[in-house]
């Protein structure tokens, strides 16, 4: 298993936030506007989509060549979910490293848009990070085994030496194998 | 299959060798059901001006000007449209890890997932196969997902289930011999009965309509089979090319129309290479005799009987014993619910439910716990349908209330279902190519209005249906709804509008044959409000239970075109810019960082008003070939109306080069085909080479025409013709640099 999971290159990655108290809506024109700009370092950005006419979907999606950005909801909790859209090169904890701190980019621009203000605040103790490849990471104990170190090592290269815990999220057997990272927190404790 | 797709992997990577070229390999991605999507030639507007997406392989292609690094769009067929909770299972992992968690069902029954990689769909293939579902041939010039009406089987109307027919069509076409040369896509539906609109059979290529018999004192299936069918930019209805066929010559009848088109279809110009081109060119009598010329000659084949029975054999849905006893408390809403989206099956005992899905979109997580709620009360009953929604079927009535609550939890009970709030968009500006206005993104403000104001409605308003394309290749089947809406644009002073052209009378009884005509256009941010004012003149004109159909017929194109012209006006930018931009957009609709003219909103070119007075005529028209009550002589008349209509757009555009050029309509044309078509001035990409043929037809014909068919097709045509006039218009625009070109022939607005 620890072999097939190196082959992992699709990750999802969730920060969560309070709900912004603000239609879906209002982030049309910022995304345009990052991709006029090219605004994200590292991300080739081209598309929004818009589903927030779904009930708990992925609402108004950033869409870039590399990843795309959505204000999810999926779990009932609002945030914003990264999806690793294209393989790269490097081993799956770099994949995990990388689409985190594309999505702590993301969460940083967000915060500090003036149309946004003081609307949105991110919580950046808490990651929830998803296998999106049920071919190389099975929803299984032995998928997880696999996983969490990968995670540890991908959460320590981004905010350096905290402490953290990482936890299986229990889920439906069907759904994507997940993992929920509490940063400054004992593996064990709590806070 | 397996096969098949290691195949197309072994293609991807020598695409990417640049070992087969471009054209052969976005030929072989098409056949895979791998569709492009916007953006995907490299380029994209973002409110000013056009910019380069850096992909990073930038000129490597997997087509003619599309890059291998955009994502695409992967076409799934689902034969008409039935689906089992495992194949659920499998589309749902698939969006999510290939897509974006979104399963999108469309108006054929397909399911489509956005933002694909190329590079991903083997995989997602194999994945799929797997589970019995193929992409094969669900895009390019073959034959596509087979339709069938969702209620087949259970249908109160129906003379017999087609659902087994469909599937042995499906299954004896997939990747046939006899239809691997065709010069243009291929479209059957089945439909169980001829009065309802379920199965949309007379818009198809090819369709089966179930039809029945009486022989020696038995009695005996098969079909009328109607043929030439098809929406698009020039709507036909199909013709009846045999009145009844047996069911043991249904597959070697579809072989032989196959053979035919295959053989004498137009393979060069793919705006003319439908088989309804075909149809209307030869005639349906000249036609039924190459096709009975065929299947003469046909060699037998023991598949032909075979197919059927195996099918007939092998189609089951299985009736689960009932999973609750008891009267649960319903979840609020349910009243209202089960008075538009349940359905007494003809089988008493059962109900089918609809569940009604915004703008046909579903997340993975919904289907997942959906295949939770099949496996309860239905098992693999399930049907997409051609309203974009899903059908459960075989419910016992006793569990209508829990089943209720298993859809409320997982947030799949909106109501309405085929009421005017159940709104059908094709993708459009969203994620299409070829779409012009946000058809979503209108749709969506429609849906969210007419909910709004849904519990003033009574029930006849209730029944009005709303359908939106993005384009006027009408895949949201605008044609065929009492209200129905195509994406266009216009020119207002130096800025570009999105607008919608209204057609109002189209309907989707006697299987989606009577097609709605164009009224004018309405610009983007006033379409809500032309739904309100139609409705509310609906309402207080109507007479007893008359539907809105015959109000249309009754009242008038015209009047209601009258009642309707100060939402087709414009206000000028400075006043209110928001309608320079599309719903659900933020960026100006206007091509380029365009300066605003001088004389922007003040002054109307020579150019606009012939184009102005074509688009009069060609209403004027539309009136005359839409009125059932008028002679046969009037109707042609329309036809040299539409013609007349088609020249002074020629001439509007003529005029941009010279004021003072002659009016004849012998001038106008060869002076047209000089200096717009020789100079491919009139041609871009996706416009011009089909508008101007229409031209050229009507223009050697001088205008006649041979019958009502054929008028109204002229005035289609025309219709095409002016917004290709209007597009080439704005194009010459944008070379002079901005808005309308500020010409020493320009004059004042008289209004």
């Amino acid at each position: 298993m620890g072999r097939a999971i190196k082959g992992l290159q699709r990750i999802c990655l969730k920060l969560y936030a309070p709900e912004p108290g603000i239609g879906d809506q209002a982030f049309v024109p910022i995304f345009h506007e990052w991709i006029r700009d090219q605004a994200l370092e590292d991300l080739v950005l081209f598309d929004v989509a818009d589903y927030a006419h779904v009930p708990e979907s992925p609402g108004i999606v950033l869409v870039t060549h590399e990843a795309s950005f959505s204000l999810d909801r999926s779990d009932g909790l609002f945030g914003i979910m990264a999806q690793r859209r294209v393989n790269g090169s490097g081993e799956a904890s770099d994949m995990i490293a990388t689409t985190l701190r594309h999505v702590l980019q993301v969460a940083d621009k967000l915060e500090g848009d003036h149309r946004l203000a003081g609307k949105l605040a991110f919580d950046r103790s808490r990651v929830m990070i998803e296998a999106n490849d049920r071919l190389r990471a099975p929803n299984t104990d032995e998928g997880y085994r696999a996983l969490e170190p990968l995670v540890s090592t991908a959460i320590r290269n981004v905010f350096g030496d905290s402490t953290l815990r990482v936890t299986r999220v229990t889920n439906d057997p069907r759904d994507r194998l997940a993992a929920d990272v509490r940063l400054g927190v004992a593996a064990t404790g709590a806070p | 299959m397996a096969a098949e797709i290691d195949e197309f992997e072994v293609q991807i990577k020598l695409r990417k060798q640049l070992k087969i070229d471009e054209k052969v390999f976005a030929e072989l991605r098409l056949r895979r059901g791998a569709y492009g999507q916007r953006y995907d030639n490299g380029h994209r507007y973002d409110g000013i001006r056009t910019q380069e997406i850096p992909f990073p392989r930038r000129g490597l292609t997997k087509g003619p000007d599309t890059e291998f690094d955009a994502p695409g769009m992967q076409r799934i067929k689902i034969p008409f449209g039935k689906m089992s909770a495992e194949q659920l299972e499998v589309l749902a992992d698939c969006a999510e890890e290939y897509s974006n968690g979104i399963l999108h069902i469309t108006t054929r029954q397909d399911v489509q997932l956005h933002f694909v990689d190329i590079e991903d769909t083997p995989d997602m293939h194999r994945r799929l196969g797997a589970a019995g579902i193929t992409t094969r041939e669900a895009c390019g010039n073959s034959v596509r997902n087979v339709t069938g009406c969702p209620l087949a089987g259970i249908c109160q109307t129906e003379l017999f289930d087609i659902s087994p027919y469909a599937r042995a069509e499906h299954l004896f076409l997939l990747g046939h011999p006899d239809v691997q040369d065709f010069g243009r896509k291929f479209k059957i539906a089945f439909s169980g009965c001829s009065g309802e609109g379920c199965g949309r059979a007379m818009m198809h290529d090819l369709g089966f309509i179930a039809a029945t018999r009486v022989v020696e004192g038995r009695e005996e299936r098969g079909f009328r089979v109607v043929v030439g069918g098809g929406l698009g930019p020039v709507p036909h209805v199909a013709k009846e090319l045999y009145d009844f066929m047996p069911e043991a010559r249904m597959l070697p009848v579809s072989q032989a129309i196959s053979r035919v088109y295959a053989r004498l279809g137009e393979k060069r110009n793919r705006a003319k290479a439908r088989v309804k081109f075909l149809v209307a060119k030869l005639g349906i009598d000249e036609f039924r005799r190459l096709v009975d010329a065929e299947l003469e000659a046909l060699e037998p084949d023991a598949r032909w009987q075979q197919w059927v029975d195996d099918a007939e054999q092998s189609h089951c849905e299985w009736r689960l014993a009932p999973a609750t006893s008891d009267g649960a408390r319903p979840d609020p809403g349910f009243e209202e619910w089960t008075e538009t989206n349940v359905y007494d099956q003809r089988q008493p005992e059962f109900v089918a439910v609809t569940i009604n899905l915004p703008l046909g979109d579903l997340t993975s997580r919904q289907a997942r716990s959906l295949t939770d709620i099949m496996r309860r009360y239905v098992s693999d009953a399930l049907r997409t349908t051609v309203d974009q929604n899903l059908l459960l079927r075989w419910v016992h009535r006793q569990d209508l209330v829990s089943l209720y609550n298993d859809l409320y939890d997982a947030k799949l009970t909106l109501s309405g279902a085929g009421t005017i709030t159940d709104v059908t968009s094709c993708p459009g500006t969203d994620t299409c190519k070829l779409g012009i206005s946000s058809s979503r993104g209108l749709s969506a403000e429609l849906r969210a209005r007419l909910e709004a104001r849904s519990l003033q409605f009574d029930a006849t308003l209730k029944d009005v249906t709303i359908k939106v394309s993005g384009c006027n290749n009408s895949c949201g089947q605008h044609h065929i709804s009492d209200i129905g809406f195509y994406g266009s644009s216009r020119n207002v002073g130096s800025y570009k509008v999105p607008h919608f052209l209204l057609l109002l009378g189209g309907a989707l009884e006697d299987n989606a044959g009577n097609y709605g005509l164009a009224i004018g256009a309405i610009p983007s941010k006033r379409v809500p409000e032309t739904v309100d004012r139609l409705l509310d003149l609906y309402s207080a004109e109507r007479e007893d239970g008359e539907a809105f159909r015959p109000w249309v017929m009754r009242v008038g194109k015209k009047a209601i075109k009258g009642k309707l012209q100060d939402l087709m006006a414009v206000p000028p930018y400075e006043q209110d810019d928001s309608f320079y931009v599309d719903w659900h957009d933020a960026r100006e609709y206007s091509i380029g960082d365009i300066g605003v003219g001088e004389c922007a909103g003040e002054v109307i070119t020579l150019t606009e008003f012939s184009l102005a007075s074509a688009e009069s005529k060609v209403f004027d028209a539309s009136l005359i070939v839409d009125d059932p009550t008028v002679t046969r002589e009037r109707v042609l008349e329309s036809s040299a109306l539409a013609y007349r209509a088609m020249v002074l757009a020629a001439l509007g555009l003529l005029k941009t080069k010279d004021p003072d050029t002659r009016s004849d309509p012998e001038t106008v044309f060869s002076d047209f085909e000089r200096q717009f078509i020789d100079t491919q001035l009139f041609f871009e990409r996706y416009i011009g080479n089909s508008e101007w043929s229409y031209f050229q037809a009507a223009h050697e014909t001088g205008g006649v025409a041979r019958d009502r068919d054929e008028a109204r097709r002229r005035v289609e045509e025309a219709q095409l013709f002016i917004e290709a006039s209007h597009a080439c218009y704005m194009r010459l625009c944008q070379a002079q640099g901005g808005g309308s070109p500020v010409l020493p022939w320009a004059v004042a607005n008289p209004t």
